[in-house]
Formats: structure tokens, sequence, C-alpha cells
């Protein structure tokens, strides 16, 4: 069984992806941040300490920040790449470092558990308002939490290239 | 407890480096991995910079007096702190990392785009052939080939579809140049007819008719289906006979051109050609598309069919 620490190193550039993406959205709704780890050999791999807010979009959005970024990010990285080796059976070397980094981002595109815990803390307060977003938001964390759990199976790899591989092979067509 | 961080207490201590201690319930964690943080960045901890006055920094704790201080969140700070926690949060490398990302993206968008050209010139010039368009077709194959080189397979297609657009504007010579750059396409391309084809057409223009006799007969072998198999081998033995004028070629000549006429009778473009055959049996004479059509305009019947 390959460690989880050492998907981490291999696919670095996701983890750091990640934490900006945190680190993004906590600066676009002024959030305090106090703290950043964009990568370390540890675990948690990365992490962002930023101040609570009681605006539940400003939470939402920061908690589910790396799954917008990293998943855009992994499209835009690995759609050039993908028509050369797929369509033309080109095997250039910078298509398959983007191939790698595209799903490496792509790998960490899900937010952790602990994102989850933060959004459905407040999601818990704001549904009793109505907000629809809260309401949302607990299937939403379902499926982070039963993600996470299925990492075990490389459920995170299977994202990576779902996003990655999957979904250009869907706009280009052989 | 000490306000300053470093890479190595990251790596020993996550979370009890913070520069200040933050109050539990006030801050929350965003991260990575599978477990829970080892450490607590507010556990135990009751010096709280919120309690600070104003005036003091809750990060270096210096008390600047005077005016108060900015604050970061509920906490006072200073500029020069502002800065440090600025440049520790979004550090110059992680400036790098995401300048050089951006860049390998920008790069290998310009880089990968004739890809994408021929791409898309791939899936127009497919659709075109399905719309039986096959200049339009061999055009943009060729296009699409030139954009990547590299692509022999491209550069097989686009010799293909050269070839099917030179044979069908009676090209047959420069067509047999282009199907024999393709041959490594698939049995599924049919090229063995196609070349075939193209031979009888190049053997009827260089008046090579026995390549055209040859050419034909291979071709029959393929398709015995068609009227128009028949039809060619009929066709060449109507041009040797017209070089030679030996009987024998003429009875073979008409006995292929029965076969053709039972499978197919009605088509005008069997009529066309039948007529054109038995001009060349009935005449001794061979002439091209044009003037056969130029003489005859409304076809041509034998007196020996009448």
């Amino acid at each position: 069984m390959i460690p989880g620490i050492l998907i981490s190193i291999l696919t670095f550039p996701g983890v750091i992806v990640h934490e900006f993406a945190h680190l993004f959205f906590c600066k676009l709704r002024k959030v305090a941040v106090f703290d950043v780890c964009y990568f370390r050999f540890g675990n948690p791999v990365g992490y962002v300490i930023h101040e609570n807010t009681t605006n539940f979009y400003t939470t939402f959005l920061i908690s589910m920040g790396p799954f917008f970024v990293n998943t855009i990010l992994c499209l835009l990285i690995c759609i050039p790449a993908y028509i050369p080796i797929n369509f033309f059976n080109i095997d250039h070397p910078l298509s398959y470092f983007l191939m790698w980094l595209g799903v490496s981002i792509g790998m960490h595109a899900v937010p952790s558990n602990q994102d989850a815990k933060n959004l459905v803390e407040q999601a818990k307060e704001k549904v009793k308002e109505r907000n629809i977003l809260a309401l949302v938001s607990f299937p939403i964390v379902g499926l982070i939490y039963t993600f996470n759990v299925l990492r075990f199976f490389w459920a995170d790899l299977a994202y990576g290239v779902a996003i990655g591989v999957g979904l250009p092979a869907l706009l280009f067509k052989q | 407890m000490a306000f300053t961080s470093s890479k190595v207490q990251h790596k020993t201590q996550p979370f009890a480096h913070s520069a200040i201690h933050l109050r539990a319930g006030s801050y929350r964690l965003c991260y990575s991995g599978e477990m829970e943080p080892s450490d607590n960045p507010a556990s135990g901890n009751e010096e709280n910079g919120e309690h600070l006055p104003g005036t003091t920094c809750a990060f270096c704790k210096t008390d600047f007096g005077g005016a108060p201080l900015e604050k970061l969140s509920v906490y006072p700070i200073c500029e020069t702190c502002k800065t440090e926690l600025d440049k520790k949060i979004f550090p110059l490398w992680v400036k790098l990392f995401f300048a050089g990302v951006m860049l390998l993206v920008v790069f290998s968008i310009f880089f990968n785009g004739r890809f994408y050209a021929a791409y898309m010139n791939v899936k127009q010039a497919n659709a075109a052939y399905t719309e039986k368009n096959v200049a339009k077709a061999a055009y943009l194959m060729t296009k699409a080939s030139n954009e990547v080189p590299e692509a022999a397979d491209l550069a097989m297609l686009a010799n293909f579809f050269t070839g099917i657009d030179l044979l069908s504007k009676d090209k047959s010579t420069e067509a047999l140049t282009a199907f024999d750059k393709c041959q490594g396409l698939p049995p599924a391309f049919h090229l063995n007819e196609l070349v075939l084809q193209a031979e009888m057409g190049s053997g009827y223009d260089k008046k090579d008719y026995k390549l055209f006799l040859t050419s034909s007969k291979a071709f029959l072998q393929l398709d015995t289906t068609q009227s128009m198999s028949w039809g060619s081998v009929a066709s060449a033995y109507a041009c040797l006979y017209a070089q030679s004028g030996a009987d024998s070629l003429k009875q073979q000549s008409l006995k292929y051109f029965n076969r053709a006429k039972a499978l197919n009778d009605t088509s005008a473009d069997a009529k066309e050609f039948y007529g054109r055959i038995m001009y060349r049996l009935d005449s001794k004479q061979i002439i091209s598309k044009d003037q056969f059509d130029k003489k005859f305009p409304n076809g041509y019947t034998s007196i020996n069919l009448k």
C-alpha cells in the first residue's frame, strides 16, 4: 500500500494549489489569514489558518475554493496536452509533464474532511435561517466525506484523471 | 510561548508556531491531508492577542503608544509584523510557482495551438468526406497534416483524401502517386480497391491497355457484384481491340459487357459507360469522355445492339 504522504509528495503541486485556493478566497472575502503552509512532509501536508466568519457564503467559498480552483486549473493544463497525446499519438515530454501537473492538481481538488467540517458546522446554523446554500451544503458535505473515505481506493486519482483526461476526451472525441 | 515561527517548527510542531495565540473558536483550519492535526494552535493558551490594548502589536508585543494599530481580525498588528505576515502567507516561492504554472499554461496553449487547429481541420475534413465533398476533405486534411507534420497517420489520411479527389477528377496517375503514400492505412479504408481503380485510369490515360486490363480483372476479383467491375474489364478489352483489331478481344469485351448489363441496365451512369464501350467496339476509336459527351450529347446506341 502506498502511504498518503508519498502520494502527496508525488502530487505536491496539487497541495500547493489547494492551500492557495483557500487563501485566495480568504483574501477575496477579506478574511484575515494567520498562517499558511503550502507543503510539508507531515500530516496534514498543508493548511491555512484564518479567522472565523459568520457569513456562510464566505465559509462556503473558502471551504470549497480548492474544488473550483484545482478543477479548473487541472482542466486548463490538461486540455492542451491531451490533443497531441491522445489524438495524434505524439509523445512530447512537455505534454506528459503537463498531464502529470494537471492530474496532480486535480487530485487535490476535493476539500478535506476539515473543510467539510467547517462547512457543515455553519450550515447547521444557517439552515435554520432557510439559507438555500446551507441546505445544498449537506449533500455536498456528504459527498466530500464519502470521497475522502474512497481516497483509500484512489478516488483522488480517479477524480484527477476524470477531469484531466476524461473531460478532454468528451470534449475532443476521436 | 514564542511568537516567532520557523520552517523547522513547521515540520516538527504543526500549528504550534502561529505568531499569535489564537483564541479557540476565533479561527478556522483548512487543510489537505487525512488526519486531524496533532497539535492545536489554541490549546491551553490563555494569552490572547484580542485582550491586548489597541496600541500593542499582538505579534511582536511592542507597545507603540499613540494611535491605535491596524487590526488583523481582532488582533492589533504593527506595519512590520503585517509585512512579515504577508510575506509568510504568500511567500516569493509560491508566487514564482504560480507564475511558472501560469506561464506554462499560456506557453502550452500557444505551443499546442497547432494541434488544436489540426484537430478542427480533421473533424471538418471528415464531415466534408461524409457529405461527399472530397475536394474540401482533401484540402482540410492536407492543411491538418501540414500543421502537424510529425503525425504520420495524418499524412496518410491527407494523401488518401487527395487520391480520392484526384481519382474523381480523372487524374488517375496523380491519384496513384497519392495512394502510394498511404500504404499503412488499415483494410477498412479499401485502399487496394482504390489503387486498382487508379491503375485502371492510369493505364487508360497512358494508353497502357494491358495494365488497364490487368487492373480491371484484379478489381473484378475483389468485387463481382458491381456492374462497373465487369464493365471495366469490357472497356479494357474494347481498348485492346481498338488498338489491335483482333476479333477475339472484341468477343471477350462483349462477354464481360453482357455480364455488366445483366447487373445494371437502367442507371444513367451505366448507360453512358456502356455507350462508350460500344462506340469503341463499333468504331475502333478511343476517345475521351469529354469528346464522347460532345459527340453524343444524347448518348450512343450501337447498331449491333439494336
